[in-house]
């Protein structure tokens, strides 16, 4: 139903967002009206300023608003070791998931040549200098298990043939703690795929 | 009014996501040619995201037609990995089937030519035959087939000792005197720039023989002339893919250049 105009711009914004549903986007467009109208003014105010203000670290890619980001300015990561991202939200998961003390490097994508997205649209040709003068010697390709994702990482790996880095690929397949007979296809044959002989 | 289509056998030419948990896919079916629809709540760990992947068949069923239809259901069958060099050449299959096919024409002899084309690829290390192959076949089932056994003029079978020049969206006709047999390569162009074949390479062409180096590189040029006139001077994007690839890997360019 409609409300206001103010109110239904407000409710159509929210429910653009992702996992953000018609039902969400009204309590949430009532409830900072109604009760939380400085929340709301902190709301927007973050907002804008975020929006404003973020940009891509010059090094690594990943958002942020100061020139290089938090992580590439920390002398305590090991600039050896560059983790290739397709984006930042996957950042966020490795980092929270802990282990990895190396860089990284965003893509904010994946090829994609269908829709328009090829190597230049993911700053590909920057890489293999951005590998040689940081000196990484091991590029992990941390890009999705799909198709798209899959194509990505095989362009990478042959662009960075002139350099001296290793390239390897994160391990897919089987979760841990899952049942065979519960995974679908394209899992098992790429789990199958990528086996590894028993240490 | 088609009837609705009740799992259909298709494959998976292209997934985009749409919305948050639902994705844009267009599909090579058996009966209907080129269907694009929505499919509803593929994303998610639990659904699996690899289930409906390019190269992937399903079973489609969905009602109506046009340019996007209502995928109620899109069940996967057999999913298909592509590594290295053969998913560069599946991607660049998908888009040009997804470039050169209406929705909705069918073409029933791709189905399975397309099919054969990930079988053969998936299985040799060795993927610009099957593309020169399927290049073919597309070209034939589209309309645009090119005659590789006679000369267009005389009509005579092609001669393995001559030469010959391209008649675009026809076939060959020899070349008339003057042109030494042994110094024009298979790789030069006539005065108005057609391509000059050997009548050697055009029979290896037709007998789908690709041992010889100099055979694919007439082929490949053969056939990309052929399917640009149906691409209407758009490039096709995953030639980009190569043609980076082969210029990072001076070994491999050197050799044979880029493979689409
Ligand atoms: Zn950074």
């Amino acid at each position: 139903m409609r409300l206001s105009p103010l109110i239904d711009r407000l409710i159509e914004s929210l429910q653009a967002q992702p996992g953000v549903g018609p039902k969400t986007a009204t309590r949430t467009a009532l409830h900072l009206l109604q009760h939380n109208r400085a929340g709301a003014q902190a709301l927007a105010a973050a907002l804008t300023e975020a929006a404003e203000r973020v940009g891509r670290c010059r090094a690594c890619r990943t958002l942020t608003e100061t020139e290089v980001c938090a992580i590439c300015a920390n002398p305590r990561r090991d600039a050896a070791a560059l983790c290739v991202v397709e984006s930042p939200s996957d950042i966020v998961a490795i980092e929270q998931a802990g282990g990895f003390s190396g860089r990284y490097f965003v893509l904010h994508g994946r090829l994609s040549p269908i829709d328009g997205v090829g190597p230049e649209e993911l700053g590909l040709g920057e890489l293999p200098t951005h590998v040689r003068e940081t000196g990484a010697s091991e590029v992990i390709l941390a890009t999705n298990p799909t198709v798209e994702g899959e194509a990505t990482a095989h362009y990478i790996k042959e662009s960075l043939r002139g350099t001296d880095a290793q390239v390897t690929r994160i391990a897919h397949g089987v979760p841990i703690g899952g049942e065979l007979e519960y995974i679908d296809g394209g899992t098992i044959v790429h789990a199958l795929q990528g086996r590894r002989s028993v240490d | 009014m088609l009837p609705p289509a009740d799992r259909q056998p298709a494959y998976v030419l292209h997934r985009r996501a749409f919305r948050e948990t639902s994705a844009i896919v267009e599909l090579l079916t058996r009966d209907h040619g080129r269907v694009g629809g929505v499919v509803r709540g593929v994303k998610g760990a639990r659904r699996g995201v690899n289930n409906i992947e390019p190269f992937g068949q399903v079973a489609a069923t969905w009602r109506g037609r046009g340019q996007l239809v209502n995928l109620f259901r899109c069940e996967p069958l057999a999913p298909r990995r592509l590594v290295g060099d053969a998913l560069f050449a599946g991607l660049y299959l998908n888009e040009l089937l997804v470039r050169t096919l209406s929705h909705e024409e069918p073409v029933p002899a791709l189905f399975h030519h397309y099919g054969e084309a990930l079988t053969r690829m998936t299985s040799h290390g060795d993927v610009e035959p099957a593309l020169r192959l399927f290049e073919r076949r597309l070209l034939e089932e589209l309309g645009y087939g090119l005659a590789f056994d006679v000369d267009l003029v005389s009509g005579r079978p092609i001669d393995s000792a001559q030469n010959y020049l391209s008649v675009d969206g026809e076939g060959f006709r020899q070349v008339q005197g003057g042109v030494d047999a042994t110094s024009a390569a298979s790789i030069g162009r006539g005065s108005a720039g057609e391509l000059m074949l050997t009548g050697a390479d055009i029979n290896a062409i037709n007998a789908d023989d690709y041992q010889k180096a100099n055979v694919r590189l007439a082929a490949k040029r053969v056939f990309r002339r052929a399917l640009e006139r149906r691409l209407g001077g758009r490039p096709l994007a995953t030639r980009q893919l190569f043609q980076h690839r082969s210029s990072s890997t001076s070994i491999r360019a050197s050799a044979n250049g880029s493979i689409a």
